[in-house]
Parts: structure tokens; C-alpha cells; sequence
């Protein structure tokens, strides 16, 4: 609650003073580029490539947060999420870890906010606003909390969602209440898997591994 | 006789217009096993946690090899060889029993943010786990998740996180509650081994365990030291035995 309060104060703080340009935001006319001498290896104007640049990012951030799980930090988070106290009395800075933990979800969310500035061409005070907050929160409660495919799962499948059930030449001018679909839907899916999409994958392994078992005797 | 590793004095401790713990002074040698004896509510317990730093003292010093610690925090304290036991089990239930004792060692890694290798790549950190797992009889229970461990299973895993630390300074608070007798024997001859290389202090109801293990006794009731001395002047005194021993718990 206290995050949310945070964002949504600095949601006020842009959007109401020029800070950065006001409710408006600021836009960014040219494209980040890479340049090696003359020779331009990726173009970021071109969808397809700058699309393989954020797959690029996110499996890459995939694979590292996989590697910081079982790195002696990311251990430490686990035994500091089950259980805090017991923490500082076998000698761990509790604080210092969560700190560093902190910094680093910022760091990953800045990297996206760049990513996202990159594709958009503007960034306004919306992205600081509870909603974008929400947003993020319902993809990783219909991805499955608590695995890191989860909400990879979570962030295609709201998006996907959004796109389809807001589609005039799908669903006509029922489009347009795209959201009250999209709100019963994710209410439906929570209900029928509760840790989420990510399940599905599970319950699939589950069914493929038994009926291998099956077929061999 | 060499200076005690931990002097308390007129350590306090009020919850509101409580006294839980009154102005109580101790001293624990190396190779002394210290037990704290006393009724229900005397404040053993908070004792141990104002030793341990998991609350703060309202009043008092603790000095730890001479070092006012009074202070500073769980961690710090553990990190200069303070271990401590819980006397409600308090440990990781969804890991390994292993795991809980690498992570307890794992606390004295010296590069503790390093984010890429693999947490079971540190050979130091993974012997000092093991040892602590079969110093306390549980080797063979290493991949058990804790949650399913025995309650006296759990007591020893609570015994060997706090060895994983390498701690100087054990504080036990009642690690016989809730045992059976055989796992009682057990743990009474572990805790027996543990105080020829540690310093310990112990609080306990056991009174066979506590007068078979222990080489100092403090009696406490209501928050304040009634006597503390060997274990044969306590069993002698008069004071004592009316306050406490004399009562249901009374010994032969």
C-alpha cells in the first residue's frame, strides 16, 4: 500500500508541475541508436528487429534472476521471506538484503520503462499511475506468482487478452467494454487455477508424464 | 581463572509496568555450563532474548568477551559468536534440514551479494552445514524437509543452525520442551559434549538435566536473581527451596 501511495504521489508530482512536461509527458523523436563506426548492426526503427531485442532482454533476464535464485543471495531472500527473525539471529543484515533486493526490481523495471520509452516514443505521468501498477499485478496473479515463467506467461497472456477481446472487427462495438470482459475473464481463470496459468504447464507435465508411465507398462 | 566471556550486569527489562527481568547479573565461563532455573514466568526466557538481541534492554550492560553489546542487533551479536535456540521451534519449514544449517553457515560468507554461482559451490560453507547436521545426529535426515521432522528432530536442527555458525556462545532456551525421554537423553548428551567446547548458557525445567549438566545455576522468580552458585549450595538453600523447589517440582 505504502508503494502504491509512493507511485501514485509522484504520479501528482509529474503530472501536475513541468517537471516532465506535464500531463503530456515528454516525447523522444529519435530512436536510441548502436552504432559501431559506420556500420549499424541494429535497427531499432525496424520492428522485427527491435521485437528480437526485447526477447533478447527478457530471456536474458530470465536466465539471470534463475542464476541469482540459487546464488547465495537469492537464498538468502528465500529464508528472509519464510522467515525474517530467524534470519538476524543466525547473523544476516536483513536489511542490507532487502535493500539489495530492492535496487535490483528497480533496476529491472528501469530497464523495461527504457524498452518501453524505446517502442512508445513518449513517456507520460500514465506509467506512474496505480493503474500501470494494477496492470502489472494482474499479469503476475493470471501468469502464477512465485515462478519467474509465471509471469512471462502472465504479461503475454494480458496482453494478448487486451488485444483480442478489444478487436471492433471480433467483438463490434461490445469492443469498446473491453475491459469488463477482460475483468470477468481474469476473476474466471483466478478462480479455475489459483496459482495461475503457470499451472497449466505443470498439470501438462504431470498428464504427459503419466500417460509415458502408462504406455510403458 | 581467566575473565568470563559473558558478564550481564543489572541487565532490566519492563513491559510497561512490568518488570519481566529486574536488575539480574550473571557471568558464563568457557567450559561452564550456566543453567537459569526458576517457575513459570520468572523471565528466563526474556533473559535470553535480551542476551540474544531480540529485544532491547530497558536497562543494563552485557559484555561480551569484555565488549558492551547491549546495543547492537541480533546479527551483529551473532556474527561475534552469540548462537542462540529457540524454545518455540523456529526454523525454515519449507527447506531441506540441510539447507537450513548451509544457510545458517552461509551468514558467515564473506562476499554475501555475490549473485551468479551456485549457493552449493562454496565447499567451506557446505562442510560447516554437514558437520553441524551430524554433530546433532541428524545426518541421515539431511534432505527431509524440516516441517516433517520429529518435534525432537526439529529441537536438534534448531541446536544445529546455531552451530553452523561457529558460535563461541550458545544460548539454549529450554531444549528439552516437549521431548520424549529417550530423545531427551539425546539431547542432554549433546548438550553435555557441546559445553566442552562452548560456553553455555542454558535455561531449563528439566531438573535431572539441569543438575547433571550444569556447573552454575542462577534461580530466578519474578524478573530478579534469587541465588546462583553450584548446583550443590542451590540445593541446600533454604530460600531457594521454599520459592521454588519446595513446591511441585521439588527435588529429592
Amino acid at each position: 500500500m505504502v508503494t502504491l501511495a509512493f507511485a501514485q504521489m509522484l504520479y501528482s508530482l509529474f503530472h501536475d508541475t513541468k517537471l516532465g512536461g506535464g500531463s503530456d509527458g515528454i516525447y523522444i523523436n529519435i530512436r536510441p541508436e548502436l552504432t559501431v563506426g559506420s556500420i549499424k548492426p541494429l535497427d531499432l526503427e525496424d520492428p522485427v528487429q527491435f521485437y528480437y531485442l526485447v526477447l533478447m532482454f527478457m530471456l536474458g533476464v530470465y536466465a539471470f534472476l534463475n542464476k541469482l535464485r540459487c546464488a547465495p543471495f537469492g537464498r538468502a531472500l528465500a529464508g528472509i521471506r519464510a522467515n525474517e527473525n530467524r534470519m538476524r539471529s543466525i547473523g544476516y543484515p536483513v536489511f542490507g538484503y532487502k535493500l539489495g533486493a530492492f535496487v535490483l526490481a528497480g533496476a529491472l523495471a528501469g530497464l523495461a520503462g527504457y524498452l518501453a520509452a524505446c517502442q512508445f516514443g513518449f513517456v507520460n505521468p500514465e506509467i506512474l499511475a496505480w493503474h500501470q501498477s494494477g496492470t502489472v499485478l494482474m499479469m503476475v496473479i493470471l501468469g502464477g506468482m512465485g515462478r519467474f515463467h509465471g509471469a512471462i506467461i502472465g504479461a503475454f497472456a494480458y496482453i494478448l487478452l487486451q488485444e483480442l477481446l478489444s478487436a471492433s472487427a471480433m467483438f463490434g462495438a461490445y469492443a469498446k467494454h473491453w475491459q469488463l470482459a477482460m475483468g470477468s475473464l481474469i476473476v474466471l481463470i483466478v478462480l479455475v487455477l489459483p496459482r495461475g496459468l503457470a499451472d497449466l504447464l505443470e498439470y501438462g507435465a504431470v498428464v504427459y508424464e503419466r500417460q509415458r508411465m502408462r504406455a510403458a507398462g | 581463572m581467566t575473565e568470563p566471556l559473558l558478564q550481564v550486569l543489572g541487565l532490566s527489562k519492563s513491559f510497561g509496568g512490568l518488570a519481566a527481568v529486574d536488575n539480574v547479573s550473571l557471568e558464563v565461563s568457557a567450559g561452564a555450563l550456566h543453567a537459569v532455573i526458576g517457575p513459570n514466568g520468572a523471565g528466563k526466557t526474556t533473559l535470553i532474548n535480551l542476551l540474544s538481541g531480540d529485544l532491547p534492554a530497558s536497562a543494563g550492560s552485557i559484555l561480551y568477551r569484555g565488549v558492551e553489546i547491549a546495543h547492537l542487533t541480533p546479527e551483529k551479536r551473532s556474527r561475534l559468536g552469540v548462537g542462540r535456540s529457540y524454545q518455540k521451534v523456529n526454523i525454515f519449514p519449507g527447506f531441506s534440514a540441510f539447507e537450513n544449517c548451509r544457510l545458517a553457515a552461509q551468514s558467515r560468507e564473506p562476499r554475501p551479494f555475490n549473485w551468479l554461482r551456485d549457493a552449493t559451490k562454496y565447499d567451506a560453507i557446505m562442510e560447516n552445514a554437514r558437520r553441524a547436521l551430524s554433530a546433532v545426529g541428524l545426518a541421515h535426515r539431511a534432505d527431509a524437509f524440516a516441517s516433517i521432522l520429529s518435534h525432537g528432530e526439529q529441537r536438534q536442527l534448531e541446536i544445529a543452525m546455531s552451530l553452523a555458525t561457529d558460535p563461541t556462545l550458545l544460548l539454549l532456551d529450554e531444549p528439552l520442551a516437549g521431548m520424549g525421554t529417550e530423545e531427551s537423553l539425546q539431547m542432554i548428551e549433546l548438550t553435555g559434549e557441546l559445553a566442552e567446547t562452548h560456553a553455555i548458557l542454558m535455561v531449563e525445567h528439566d531438573m535431572d538435566a539441569v543438575f547433571r549438566l550444569a556447573r552454575v545455576l542462577t534461580v530466578m522468580v519474578n524478573g530478579k536473581t534469587l541465588a546462583s552458585g553450584a548446583p550443590e549450595a542451590i540445593r541446600a538453600n533454604r530460600e531457594v527451596q521454599s520459592a521454588y523447589l519446595g513446591s511441585a517440582d521439588g527435588i529429592e
